[in-house]
């Protein structure tokens, strides 16, 4: 699995922090936590900037669009809108070295709605983007179960 | 982009590619291939979304035909 190397990381962050947590947390765990929301963080803009990709090109083909797929198009446009809101609102979180995982899962939860609005249109996303999709969904805790 | 700025980008690539190695990469390449974005400023947030202007001819060709 792709996530564990993440989960695995914040778990270790916050299992130090539970067990002695009166003073700062270890420097290896916060360097690990660190690490990890900026891997998610990054890979997240990296998937806005693919469903963002691959929803155009739908749109593109539809030659003459009817008023479901008009109505799919403007939901796809506001999801991947508050999309990049959600990451904009999560940088100076990861800046200020925090593990960021109620932003990104807000993030992941409009990726994951452009998947579905594509998929209703029958577009899946790539192999290359799904993957990510998961990782970044493992790490924020909103994997499929 | 200034040259601090490549150089933290470049760094956040890095970073994420190290935790998932597989996954990113493939990412990456697929971007750079399949996209014309900028690959220097692949980890900065995008300014304009092309889903945007996608809706809005979508809007345009709708109202064209018919």
């Amino acid at each position: 699995m792709i996530v564990r190397p993440y989960l695995l990381a914040v778990c270790l962050a916050a299992l130090g922090c539970a067990v002695g947590c009166s003073a700062a947390p270890p420097a290896e765990h916060g360097a690990a936590v660190r690490q990890a929301a900026q891997g998610a963080y990054t890979g997240s803009v990296l998937l806005l900037r693919a469903v963002d990709e691959v929803a155009f090109r739908w749109q593109e083909s539809v030659k003459e669009p009817n008023p479901t797929q008009l109505e799919t198009s403007r939901q796809i446009r506001d999801a991947v809108e508050l999309g990049r809101a959600a990451l904009a609102k999560a940088k100076p979180c990861i800046e200020a070295g925090g593990s960021c995982v109620e932003e990104l899962g807000k993030f992941v939860e409009q990726a994951r709605t452009v998947a579905a609005l594509l998929s209703a249109m029958g577009v899946n996303l790539p192999d290359e983007v799904r993957g990510v999709l998961e990782f970044v969904s493992g790490y924020a805790g909103r994997g499929e179960s | 982009m200034s040259a601090l700025e490549s150089l933290l980008v470049t760094t956040a690539l890095e970073a994420a590619k190290q935790l998932a190695p597989e996954a990113l990469a493939g990412l990456i390449a697929w971007i750079k291939s399949e996209s014309d974005d900028e690959p220097a400023a692949l980890a900065e947030l995008p300014v304009t979304l092309k889903t945007a202007i996608g809706h809005e001819r979508m809007v345009a060709r709708a109202a064209k035909s018919g």
